[in-house]
C-alpha cells in the first residue's frame, strides 16, 4: 500500500526549448528565454516580455506527428509535445500505457483558440469555428493526451490556477500511494493568451522588463508558456520493469492561504503550511535547494520569503526562482519546475536567479546568483496560485 | 475504507434548495433551457459580498454553507469542487472587455474571479479553511474527480470532506454548447436539454450521522457505444458482495433521446422489475450533472421514497437499500456509483 513513488520519465517544452536537454543547457549557461513574443497575438506583443515557446502551432504539429493534424489548440499541442518526450524517456510499453492514468493541470485551457475566433464567430455565426471552440474547456487537452497515449486508466484534470500542475503531480503520488494505480502521466500545460496577458496587466503585476525574482527592486512577473509531464510510478512497478529512476517524490502538501482571492498573506501562511505538510511527510530530510515559486511580484516574493523563513528558521536552504528563465507559465509552472528540480538532483546543479542587483535575503541567506555545481539530494518546489492555492513538492534522489 | 454522506445541498432547475423542497417544481422563468432556481441570497450571504459574485459562485457558496451547517461542520478536512466550465460569466465579461477596448486599460475584477478555482477558493476564504483545496475541471468527470478525491482524503485519515459539482449557463455559453452539440435549448430535440446547478455533499468516515453510504464508484473513459453494461453492473455488484436482487432501483442519466448511448436502453429493458429514475428530466445536461444525480439518489434513499415524476416505469419499491447511479456524458464518460442505506 504505502510504497514509494518514483519518477521514471520526463518531458518538457518551454521558452528554453523542447526537451529536457535543451532546457538543462539553457539553465546551466544562465540563458533566459524571456524575450518579446513573436507568436502571441496581442497588442502587448511588442511591449511585454514573455517566456514564449518559439514554435508556431504548425511547427508544434510537425514535431508531434500525425496525431496532431486536426488539433488547433496551442495549449494541447504544447502538452502533447511534452508528453511525447516523457513517454519516450520512460520506455513504457503500450500495455502499460493502456492501463496508465493521465492527470493534467491547466489554468486557462484552450482560451488561446477561443479568443482568436469568438469575435469573428459573433459577427458571422459561421459554424466552421466550431473546431476552435471545442478545445475551450480544461478537459480537452487531457482527453487528447489520453487519446494520444491510448491510455484507458482514467483521466483527471486539475485547474487551481498557478498551482494546477504541481497539484497534478501531488494527485498522481496520492493515487499511487493508495494503490489505486501503478503508472500515472502527470503534469500540465498552458499557452500564452491575450486573456492572461491582459488579466495580469490589469492587476498591474507585469514587469515591463525581463523580470528579476528575489531582487529587492523587483517590478513584477513576465508571463510564459509551456508544458511538462512526469511519468510517476510505484517503486515496485518501476523496479520490476527495470525502469530508469530519476528521483522519488517523498513529500507533498496542499494548503489554502484563506487570505484573498489573488494576493498572498504577508506572512505566507498557506505557503508555510504546504511546505510543512510536505516536510512532515518526507520525515528526516535535509533540503539542499528550494525551487521557489518566486514570480517576481512584490507580494509573492516577500510573502514566500517570510514563509520560508518561518519554516526553516536560521537554516535556510539555497533557493532561487527559475521564472526569470521561463516566465510564469501559470498552470504548467509546477510541472516545469518539477523537471528542473529533478535535473538539479540528477545533474548536481542548482540554478540561479537572473538579473539580481540587490538580492532579497531570507534571514541572512541570499538567493542563488550563479550556477552552483554541487551534489543535490533533496529539492523542495513551491507553487502558489490564485484562490490561495499553495502546493509544495519534495523530490529526493 | 468506508465513505458516508452526512449532508447534501443542491440548487437546481427544480426546487431542491431550502425548507420548501419539491423536486417536481420547475423554474417558471421562460429561458428555453433548464435554469436553476436560485434562493434569495440575502439570508445566506452578505449582500455586499453577494453583489460582487457571479451566479456560479453564489450557487456554490450557498450550497456549501448549507451543507456545512446541516452537517454541523465548521472546518472541513478538505474542499474538492468539480466544475466543467468554471466561472463563465466572469470569463466572458473580461473577454468582452478585452475585445471592446481592443486590449485597453481594464478593471481586474472579472479576471480575478474568472479562474476555475474561484468557487473552492471563495468557500475556503469565507470559512477560513486552510486545508487542501482542489478544483477539477475534467469534462464529464469533473465531479467524479472531486468525489474520488474526497474518498481518497478519507482514506488518508482526514474527515468531513466537502465536495461538490457546479456549472452555470450563460447566454453566450448555451449558444456555443449548442453549436458543439453538447446540449442546447428545449426546442432543439436532437441534443440534450442544457441545464445547470450546484450540488454539495459532506463526506465522512463516521456512520453515526450518515444518510447514505457510498459503496463504490467506477469511471470509464472511452467510446460508450458498445458497452455490455449489464455485465459491468453485475461485476460491480459482485465485487461488493451484492447481486442484482439487492438493487432497489436505478438512477439513470439518460436524456431520453434517440441518440442516447444504447446501454441506457439495455438498463431499462433488463431492470424492468425495478424503478428507473431519469434525473436529467429535472436537471438537464451539463458536465457536472452526476452531482445532481447523486443528490437525487441520496434524496430517494434518505426519504425512502421514489420520485414518481421521473420514474420511467410503474415499478415501486417498498424499501430502498441499494441504488445504482449511472451517468454518461457525450458518449465518452461513463460513471457508476453504488450507494446503500447505512
Amino acid at each position: 500500500m504505502a510504497g514509494k513513488v518514483v519518477v521514471t520519465g520526463w518531458g518538457i517544452v518551454s521558452a528554453l526549448g523542447f526537451g529536457v536537454e535543451e532546457n538543462f543547457q539553457a539553465l546551466k549557461s544562465a540563458k533566459s528565454g524571456v524575450k518579446l513574443p513573436e507568436i502571441l497575438d496581442s497588442n502587448y506583443g511588442n511591449s511585454k516580455y514573455c517566456g514564449e515557446v518559439r514554435y508556431t502551432d504548425h511547427e508544434l504539429r510537425e514535431l508531434i506527428g500525425d496525431f496532431a493534424k486536426n488539433i488547433y489548440c496551442r495549449t494541447t499541442l504544447l502538452g502533447l509535445l511534452a508528453v511525447k518526450e516523457a513517454i519516450s524517456s520512460s520506455n513504457l510499453t503500450d500495455a502499460i500505457l493502456a492501463a496508465s492514468k493521465v492527470i493534467n493541470g491547466t489554468s486557462v485551457g484552450g482560451m488561446v483558440s477561443t479568443e482568436k475566433y469568438h469575435k469573428l464567430y459573433t459577427q458571422n455565426k459561421n459554424s466552421e469555428y466550431k473546431k476552435f471552440f471545442k478545445s475551450h474547456d480544461c478537459g480537452y487537452s487531457t482527453d487528447k493526451i489520453a487519446e494520444y497515449l491510448n491510455s484507458k486508466g482514467g483521466t483527471i484534470t486539475i485547474s487551481t490556477a498557478c498551482s494546477s500542475s504541481a497539484n497534478s503531480i501531488m494527485q498522481a503520488a496520492r493515487y499511487i500511494k493508495a494503490g489505486k494505480c501503478d503508472v500515472v502521466i502527470a503534469g500540465g500545460t498552458d499557452a500564452l493568451s491575450k486573456f492572461t496577458i491582459n488579466g495580469f496587466n490589469s492587476l498591474k503585476i507585469l514587469d515591463d522588463q525581463p523580470c528579476k525574482p528575489f531582487d529587492l527592486n523587483r517590478q513584477g512577473l513576465n508571463l510564459g508558456e509551456g508544458a511538462a509531464y512526469l511519468v510517476l510510478e510505484s517503486e515496485e512497478h518501476a523496479l520490476q520493469r527495470g525502469a530508469n529512476i530519476l528521483g522519488q517524490v517523498v513529500g507533498y502538501g496542499n494548503a489554502n492561504d484563506a487570505h484573498h482571492q489573488t494576493a498572498s498573506s504577508p506572512e505566507g501562511r498557506g505557503a508555510g503550511l504546504a511546505m510543512t505538510k510536505a516536510l512532515n511527510m518526507a520525515g528526516n530530510i535535509i533540503i539542499d535547494y528550494i525551487n521557489a515559486h518566486g514570480t517576481g511580484t512584490n507580494n509573492n516574493d516577500s510573502s514566500e520569503s517570510t514563509a520560508i523563513q518561518n519554516v526553516f528558521g536560521e537554516n535556510i536552504p539555497q533557493f532561487s526562482s527559475t521564472k526569470a528563465f521561463t516566465g510564469h507559465t501559470l498552470g504548467a509552472a509546477g510541472a516545469i519546475e518539477a523537471v528542473y528540480s529533478l535535473l538539479s538532483i540528477n545533474k548536481g546543479v542548482r540554478f540561479p536567479c537572473l538579473r539580481i542587483e540587490e538580492p532579497l535575503e531570507i534571514s541572512s541567506s541570499s538567493p542563488i546568483l550563479e550556477v552552483i555545481e554541487s551534489e543535490t539530494s533533496a529539492v523542495l518546489s513551491n507553487s502558489l496560485g490564485f484562490g490561495g492555492n499553495c502546493t509544495s513538492l519534495i523530490f529526493n534522489k | 475504507m468506508k465513505a458516508f454522506i452526512s449532508a447534501t445541498s443542491s440548487i437546481s432547475p427544480v426546487r431542491s434548495f431550502g425548507v420548501e423542497k419539491d423536486l417536481t417544481q420547475f423554474n417558471e422563468e421562460e429561458v428555453g433551457y433548464l435554469k436553476a432556481i436560485e434562493p434569495s441570497y440575502r439570508s445566506i450571504l452578505n449582500p455586499k459580498m453577494a453583489r460582487r459574485m457571479a451566479r456560479v459562485i453564489k450557487m456554490g457558496m450557498a450550497t456549501a454553507l448549507d451543507c456545512l451547517s446541516s452537517a454541523k461542520v465548521e472546518n472541513p478536512g478538505a474542499i474538492s469542487i468539480g466544475t466543467g466550465l468554471g466561472c463563465l460569466e466572469d470569463t466572458y465579461k473580461f473577454f468582452k472587455q478585452i475585445d471592446d477596448s481592443d486590449e485597453g486599460l481594464l478593471s481586474p475584477t472579472s479576471f480575478i474571479q474568472s479562474t476555475h478555482n474561484t468557487i473552492a477558493g471563495q468557500i475556503a476564504l469565507f470559512i477560513g479553511c486552510e486545508n487542501q483545496n482542489f478544483t477539477f475541471s475534467n469534462r464529464g468527470f469533473s465531479f467524479e474527480n472531486a468525489l474520488e478525491d474526497g474518498i481518497l482524503k478519507l482514506a488518508e485519515g482526514d474527515d468531513d470532506i466537502l465536495i461538490g459539482g457546479i456549472d452555470e449557463i450563460t447566454s453566450e455559453s448555451i449558444e456555443l454548447l449548442e453549436l458543439l452539440n453538447c446540449s442546447g435549448k428545449i426546442n432543439n430535440s436532437e441534443i440534450p436539454v442544457a441545464g445547470e446547478g450546484a450540488s454539495m455533499f459532506m463526506l465522512t468516515n463516521k456512520p453515526d450521522n450518515a444518510i447514505v453510504e457510498i459503496i463504490d464508484i467506477e469511471c470509464f473513459f472511452g467510446d460508450n457505444s458498445n458497452v455490455d453494461i449489464i455485465s459491468e453492473i453485475e461485476e460491480l455488484l459482485n465485487k461488493n458482495g451484492l447481486s442484482e436482487e439487492d438493487l432497489s432501483g436505478i438512477v439513470s442519466g439518460a436524456n431520453g433521446l434517440p441518440n442516447d448511448p444504447a446501454f441506457y436502453k439495455s438498463i431499462a429493458g433488463h431492470y424492468n422489475d425495478k424503478p428507473v429514475y431519469e434525473f436529467k428530466k429535472l436537471s438537464g445536461e451539463y458536465f457536472t450533472s452526476t452531482a445532481f444525480g447523486l443528490h437525487v439518489s441520496v434524496d430517494i434513499m434518505h426519504a425512502q421514497k421514489g420520485i414518481e415524476t421521473i420514474n420511467i416505469n410503474d415499478n415501486k419499491e417498498g424499501e430502498f437499500k441499494h441504488l445504482l447511479l449511472i451517468n454518461n456524458y457525450g458518449n465518452q464518460y461513463r460513471t457508476l456509483i453504488l450507494i446503500s442505506k447505512p
